[in-house]
């Protein structure tokens, strides 16, 4: 099989619903492994006989396909494929791609495998090996600003089209504000490229020990109104 | 599945599945947890909350598609409805209203939580028990479906059953037990709840 063929058998409308089988994403990840034209595309980029940029730009390509959005983007299993091989041989091309990705409306196993890789992303960053806490908060303009109270611990910043996100991990166990945390994902937070707020969400996994307060306090450490 | 983290930082049931992350236009929020507008409020009998989101529907053209495919493939299928917004475990324990997320873990602590135990022979499989799939017995569950025929063939000695499961997006079909997609596997078990019928 050659790359040709192989991106054909992958963007194929066949491809798509024998993947879209799947019940979970470990199972439409470990379907997607064993298709030889996935296998040929992962082979060429181990070998580096295929430039990964390849791969974001034929996702770009797909994107800028008209779809009905009123339904599922058809080419979701192709994005998701496209990233997962991405995610295997060049990480740091697979940030890009899961970026592009999330500007996609209606789409399902791409979103996951994107978000799964910027969080992998973010817990690397971190350098430990614990599990995680991680702080969403998104904020537009100047982001290098941003968030200076937090900046001693790792931090990124992303671009979602008019919106920043910035992630901040640190620890479970780790004292921040003198609370203990041992929950995900506690704060989310959106301003628009006005400034206005959009959306300002304090969240917590489940059972969080101080961790809406905690929220309250990422937020709060923000000028949301600058 | 809602369990506290332990103090070694390891990743309990709670962080498993909480740690999905869901963007929608620029926006983070947890994948199927009970603030992603795309879940509906579901839990276990036990009262823990299961992750779940409701998939986008895929055109109509294409789910016809995804029929005719597997209606090749497997020629007696039967299929009853195309939807794509819940799986083969929203079918199953949250009557078609959601996909259930997760992974096989997360199924085997549902069955738990709801109460279902293990049916050892295949001459005590009823309808309505839950057939689950996999690719090797040591491997996660990949699928599961209901029971919705039973056909005892006494003269031969044997036992086929019918089952009804959603197949991912690509619709919910009637199909013996052996005619599933090849990614699920065919190392199967059987689940049920009933009560004073089974087990007593």
């Amino acid at each position: 099989m050659n790359l040709k063929e192989a991106f054909g058998r992958i963007d194929s409308p066949e491809f798509a619903l024998r993947m879209n089988a799947a019940s979970t994403l470990p199972v439409f990840t470990d379907a997607v492994r064993s298709e030889a034209a996935v296998e040929e595309v992962e082979a060429r980029l181990r070998s580096k006989t295929l430039d990964p940029g390849v791969l974001v730009d034929r996702i770009k390509a797909l994107q800028s396909i008209a779809t009905d959005i009123r339904y599922e983007n058809p080419r979701d299993v192709a994005f998701a494929v496209y990233l997962w091989v991405l995610s295997r041989t060049a990480p740091d091309i697979a940030l890009i791609a899961a970026e592009t990705i999330l500007s996609i409306p209606q789409i399902w196993w791409s979103r996951q495998l994107a978000g799964q890789t910027l969080r992998d992303k973010r817990n690397e960053s971190a350098g430990s090996t614990l599990a995680p806490i991680t702080y969403h908060v998104a904020v537009v303009g100047n982001a290098a600003t941003l968030p200076i109270e937090l900046s001693t611990f790792p931090f990124s910043v992303e671009q979602h089209s008019n919106v920043f996100v910035v992630y901040v991990a640190f620890h479970a166990g780790t004292s921040f504000s003198g609370i203990q945390r041992n929950v995900s994902v506690v704060a989310l937070s959106a301003i628009s490229s006005q400034g206005r707020i959009i959306s300002r969400l304090a969240t917590t996994g489940a059972t969080g020990t101080g961790a809406l307060n905690t929220a309250n306090q990422v937020n709060n450490k923000i000028d949301w109104d600058k | 599945m809602y369990q506290e983290s332990g103090d070694d930082g390891t990743i309990k049931d709670e962080e498993r599945i909480t740690q999905g992350i869901r963007i929608v236009t620029g926006l983070i929020i947890n994948e199927g947890d009970r603030n992603d507008p795309a879940s509906i409020l579901l839990a276990t009998k036990g009262g823990n909350y299961i992750r779940n989101a409701r998939r986008p529907e895929l055109p109509p053209e294409r789910m016809k598609e995804a029929r005719a495919l597997w209606v090749k493939e497997f020629p007696s299928i039967q299929s009853r409805s195309l939807s794509a917004t819940y799986n083969c475990y929203g079918l199953v324990f949250a009557h078609r209203r959601t996909h259930i997320l997760g992974d096989g873990k997360d199924v085997e602590f549902i069955l738990r939580e709801d109460g279902y135990v293990p049916v050892k022979s295949r001459a005590d499989v009823g309808l309505g028990d839950v057939v689950v799939y996999r690719q090797h017995s040591r491997k996660e569950i990949t699928h599961a479906g209901y029971i919705a025929a039973v056909d005892r063939r006494v003269d031969v000695g044997e036992i086929d059953f019918l089952v009804m499961s959603q197949w991912g997006s690509d619709g919910e079909y009637l199909h013996k037990e052996q005619d599933v997609p090849t990614m699920y596997g065919q190392v199967r078990e059987y689940y049920t709840e009933r009560k004073l019928t089974y087990s007593s």
